[in-house]
């Protein structure tokens, strides 16, 4: 079997069957009261069409650059505030504002992308899964949250959405330990006290959120809006006789008419 | 440079099929004794990857993880019938220690697995794999890869500059603090926004959209690989039926049950060890050919 | 082989009255050298642009462009993205993934082709560039030169026949844009590639091109081979046009009235062409034009004191034990390979790195971690991406956030009139970045003028200027200088050092090796002789 031949397994036929098999061997473990695998092969599974759906449309070399770009940005954001509280980073903050500005696909992609790419420098570990899908999930609940709403996109509305998410995040990293803790004792007051420990953790989160919302939430979306502007007038050469050259108008993201 | 060698020099697919077995075996046999032999096999992989180096490296933070679970779980979780202490009005459970226990258990052998993971599964190899799934998003992450370092220079080279103009992290309260932090970040975004408008054009000019893509990327399954996925995947099925028969688990809730391996839990020990070593027998024999080739030298 | 032909192309942007290019006409042959150059603005960028479609601005155009005789719009898109090259001015932007290896893929990547075809390309290219050893390599790690290289490899994969060049040479040192023109040349004449390449200084491209075009406002101004071009540039006597030529030949036009039968255009013609002349021991002694004259026996204002810099533990020292100091007056100049330390040194005496082990002293009190009040103001340091000293959304916020920094009561007015003063009050409300290279440098020179400065460090200032922001900048940093401001700015370029500085150093292998005045310095320099020989012909 050479790789040409694994090429023509198309990846699609492959996961399909995989990704059963898993649901029920993780049903049967959790039969038997181990919830370990269940939360991990969810998890997965829940981004396939999210990147299925990123895969069906052409996507013209400015989107991808711009997506790249933001996911980058957000991996990096974290540096300069190493210095200050544990946990009190912008990248949520980034996440969202990409989701607002560029939609509730792309603030996925940049949310998961971002996660999987710093944890190629930090070291990835069985929380790069759990990180995708939180950080990916923000961005997206942000494109459709707001994308479409100038009325959304003010202080006061995405603050609530940071603040949400602030707690959101931490509760999901930690879903594994309190889900077991839930199939051990069936007593939600564990689960309220597994989550209680790790409340200041995303105090501080929900906290950082606020803060970069509220500073800079809206000179930070006017920026993006800027550039969003600037990536999308694809103007190419018009010819006169010539209508492949009609420069395309529109967003990045906002649906943008598909070329070919 | 030791991508030809040994365990890291089989293809990517073999790699991700250890792993993804690996893991889930180290989640569904659910024994501590079982789950201390898997951690053992996996720390003798890392020795044999890199002598143990970035596991040493990691053993505070997971030290330090499996601890906060072993002592959570008593306090968190009292089912179970044997009491051993009263903590307060807080009964502290046997049972629930035991359970702790095996979770940490599974929780550091699967730290301990990914660490070999890191060293090899390189990023090359994981974008390889990706690339196969979603090649799109696969360039987004490679593009992403690429920027990382050079974003981070730019950062520091304007947190440097910046500091001159009192525009710090390092000084003021805090609130002004995170203030020039953002500012920072928020400038590294707009500069990196504004360049990438030529790395796009680059990607144009080089013919990017210009109908379907191709990948240079690529690995040749050899036929140690043909042999490594029959014997994972051989494993596997013995593992998956011991596990499915009833056996590689022990019983916890509502009361302990034995900590006694029987024929069915020894043959499941057996599989995961053996599943979890497979691979080094190939950074055995690269190895021996070595010292083959040096007592000739 | 490939062919252009451009018949009378008028381009008009989108929202501009003017056309960038009017009537343009021209022709290049298979296998033809081709250096476009004018002066900012002339269209010689638009003109290149144009003829790549992929990145072709938007806007209206008449006239036709012909490659091999059909219209480039007729061309199946992945013909013309093969058969056109582009190589653009920044190596950094150009790269896309993370590793040499992807990059050089990824063109072919994008034309889907075959695994085996990718292999035998990739083998071809990377055994002509040498970039074997390189191939594993993140594309970060490696230097200017070396990525304006992978950039070049990375779009002759290809296999283009036509190779446009954006001012590929613009960003990099001395060193490496002559190996890369060298590997351009190599690609010309083995290859037959033909090459169309804009350029502000053609130093070493005239000798090496075929043809010189000249484009003004829009207008080919020129059209001929490059001796020709020097001819006509000194028969017109603009300062433009000598502007643009290479010193060399500037420097044996400067000569005298005497007739040339042809002005030379290499140093080896030059020396040739002196010792016709019969004197050649007799040089012209070019003092420099600085407005000082250096103190020698002032009291340093600024010194370095034994020190050593690494950037960590495990690496080298970049910095081992340097004693040098600066007095009043000076206007010094650093030079020294790439990668010897020049940024690292500016960025100690500036105060925002500190040593090791040593100390910078101020007059004589040692430069501390926490500025004293004076300190702040006392030393400006403009570091050599200008966009670095911009976090703000508008020049003028930038401006006034220095200002309100140097303590000044009324900020916005005194920005306003510091933006008037150095000629950008019209980009007063523009977003920084979105400035040119030019214009941030001198809006970043305003901001640190702000706290009016004893001494101002450059980190190479006239890296990628066109030589006109070059002219303007050196009248700013005279200026400066008669006020009694000292400047030292590290450079590669020996000619405006020589125009300048009353004072030259050279750092080597972590030390100053050499500290004089410019003349003698150049005299006694082999390597840098040898280096930037044409520049420093003119000083000795």
């Amino acid at each position: 079997m050479n790789s040409k031949q694994l090429r023509l397994l198309s990846a699609k036929w492959v996961i399909i069957p995989i990704g059963i098999a898993y649901i029920g061997l993780a049903w049967l473990a959790l039969q038997r009261g181990n919830s370990l695998l269940i939360g991990i092969v969810l998890v997965l599974l829940s981004m396939i069409p999210f990147v299925l759906r990123f895969e069906r449309r052409e996507r013209k070399a400015r989107e991808l650059m711009l997506i790249a770009v933001m996911a980058a940005v957000a991996s990096i954001s974290r540096i300069p505030f190493a210095a200050l509280l544990p946990n009190f980073t912008p990248v949520t903050f980034v996440v969202i504002i990409s989701g607002v500005v560029f939609g509730a696909e792309a603030g996925w992609m940049v949310g998961a992308a971002g996660a999987l790419v710093s944890n190629m420098f930090l070291g990835q570990g069985p929380w790069t899964p759990w990180q995708m899908f939180a950080w990916g999930m923000a961005g997206y609940t942000a494109g459709l949250f707001a994308h479409r709403s100038t009325w959304r996109q003010r202080r006061v509305p995405l603050a609530i959405l940071g603040v949400i998410w602030g707690f959101l995040h931490g509760w999901i990293m930690n879903l594994t330990l309190a889900l077991d803790q839930w199939v051990q004792t069936h007593s939600w007051k564990a689960v309220a006290a597994k989550y209680a420990l790790s409340l200041p953790f995303e105090l501080t989160h929900a906290a950082a959120n606020l803060f970069f919302i509220i500073v800079f939430g809206p000179s930070w979306i006017r920026l993006l809006e800027r550039y969003r502007r600037k990536y999308g007038t694809l103007e190419r050469l018009e010819y006169p006789d010539d209508a492949a050259y009609k420069p395309v108008e529109g967003g990045v993201s906002r649906e943008a008419s598909t070329v070919k | 440079m030791t991508d030809s060698f040994g365990f890291r020099s089989l293809h990517p697919f073999t790699i991700l099929l250890y792993y993804a077995g690996g893991i889930t075996f180290g989640m569904l046999l659910f024994h501590p004794l079982i789950l201390l032999a898997g951690w053992a096999a996996a720390v003798v992989v890392n020795l044999h990857l890199d002598g143990g180096r970035e596991w040493r490296r990691w053993t505070v933070p997971m030290a330090v993880g499996c601890l906060l679970i072993l002592l959570m779980n008593p306090i968190l979780s009292h089912r179970g019938r044997t009491v051993l202490y009263y903590f307060g009005d807080m009964p502290i459970t046997l049972e629930s220690v035991v359970y702790g226990m095996t979770l940490a258990l599974s929780m550091l052998n699967l730290l301990t697995l990914f660490i070999t993971y890191r060293l090899v599964m390189s990023e090359q190899k994981f974008l390889f794999l990706f690339s196969r799934l979603s090649p799109k998003a696969a360039l987004v992450a490679m593009m992403a890869l690429g920027m990382v370092p050079r974003l981070r220079r730019r950062l520091q080279e304007l947190m440097l500059i910046q500091r001159s103009r009192g525009i710090t992290v390092t000084e003021g309260s805090l609130a002004q603090r995170a203030r020039n932090g953002t500012r920072i970040v928020g400038t590294l975004l707009s500069w990196t926004l504004e360049d990438a408008l030529q790395t796009a054009d680059s990607m144009q000019a080089r013919g990017y959209g210009t109908g379907r893509r191709s990948g240079y990327a690529g690995f040749r399954f050899r036929s140690r690989d043909m042999w490594t996925v029959s014997a994972l995947t051989a494993c596997a099925v013995l593992l998956l039926g011991v596990w499915a028969s009833g056996y590689g688990f022990m019983k916890v809730y509502p009361n302990l049950g034995s900590f006694r391996l029987i024929t069915g839990d020894q043959v499941a020990l057996a599989g995961y060890i053996t599943y979890l070593l497979l691979p080094l027998g190939w950074e055995w024999r690269d190895r021996k050919s070595w010292r083959t080739l040096k007592y000739k030298m | 082989m490939a062919h252009f032909k451009i018949q009378n192309v008028t381009f008009t942007y989108p929202e501009e009255r003017l056309p960038a290019l009017s009537d343009v006409s021209l022709s290049v042959a298979p296998g033809e050298f081709v250096v476009l150059c004018g002066p900012s603005g002339s269209g010689k960028s638009t003109l290149l642009r144009l003829l790549k479609r992929e990145v072709s601005p938007g806007g209206r155009m008449s006239g036709s462009i012909l490659l091999n005789d059909s219209p480039l719009h007729e061309w199946t898109s992945r013909e013309a993205a093969a058969m056109v090259g582009l190589v653009m001015q920044n190596p950094d932007n150009q790269l896309v993934v993370d590793t040499v290896e992807h990059e050089l893929a990824f063109g072919m990547e994008n034309f889907g082709l075959d695994r085996d075809v990718m292999r035998r390309r990739m083998a071809e290219m990377a055994g002509f560039f040498g970039l074997e050893p390189l191939l594993g390599r993140r594309t970060d790690e490696l230097s200017g030169g070396q990525k304006q290289t992978v950039n070049l490899a990375a779009v002759l994969m290809l296999q283009p026949r036509v190779l446009l060049l954006d001012e590929p040479l613009a960003q990099l040192d001395p060193l490496a844009a002559r190996e890369l023109l060298a590997m351009i040349k190599r690609l010309n004449d083995e290859w037959g590639i033909s090459v169309i390449m804009c350029e502000h200084r053609l130093d070493d491209l005239l000798p090496l091109a075929d043809r010189v075009v000249r484009l003004d406002c829009g207008r080919i101004v020129f059209d001929g081979k490059p001796r020709d071009f020097a001819a006509e540039a000194w028969n017109r006597n603009d300062a433009d046009w000598i502007s643009a030529l290479p010193s060399i030949t500037r420097w044996a036009i400067e000569q005298g009235p005497q007739a040339f039968v042809e002005p030379p255009i290499s140093v080896k013609e030059a020396r040739l062409w002196l010792h016709k002349r019969g004197n050649p021991t007799q040089y012209a002694r070019e003092h420099s034009n600085s407005t000082v004259e250096p103190t020698r026996h002032g009291e340093p204002l600024l010194s370095a004191d034994q020190i050593f810099f690494a950037y960590d533990k495990h690496s080298p020292a970049v910095l081992r034990g340097v004693d040098w100091q600066i007095r009043r007056g000076d206007w010094g100049v650093l030079f020294g390979g790439n990668g010897s330390g020049k940024s690292t040194l500016l960025q100690l005496l500036a105060g925002i790195r500190m040593p090791q082990r040593g100390s910078v002293k101020w007059g004589k009190a040692p430069l501390s971690r926490k500025h004293s009040k004076e300190q702040i103001g006392a030393i400006g340091y403009l570091a050599q991406s200008p966009v670095l000293h911009y976090a703000h959304d508008t020049l003028l916020e930038d401006l006034k956030h220095a200002a309100n920094r140097a303590g000044i009561q009324d900020a916005e007015q005194e920005a306003r009139a510091m933006a008037d003063r150095f000629g950008i009050a019209h980009l007063l409300t523009r977003h920084p970045h979105d400035m040119s290279g030019g214009e941030q440098q001198i809006g970043a020179l305003a901001m640190i003028l702000l706290a009016k400065p004893q001494m101002l460090l450059l980190d190479e200032p006239t890296k990628g200027l066109d030589p006109q922001a070059k002219k303007r900048l050196a009248t700013y940093l005279k200026n400066i200088h008669t006020q009694g401001t000292t400047i030292l700015m590290a450079t590669h370029d020996v000619e405006f050092a020589a125009a300048y500085a009353n004072r030259c150093s050279l750092l080597f292998h972590g030390e100053i090796v050499a500290d004089g005045e410019p003349e003698p310095f150049f005299r006694g320099e082999f390597v840098l002789h040898h280096t930037y020989a044409p520049a420093a012909e003119r000083t000795c």
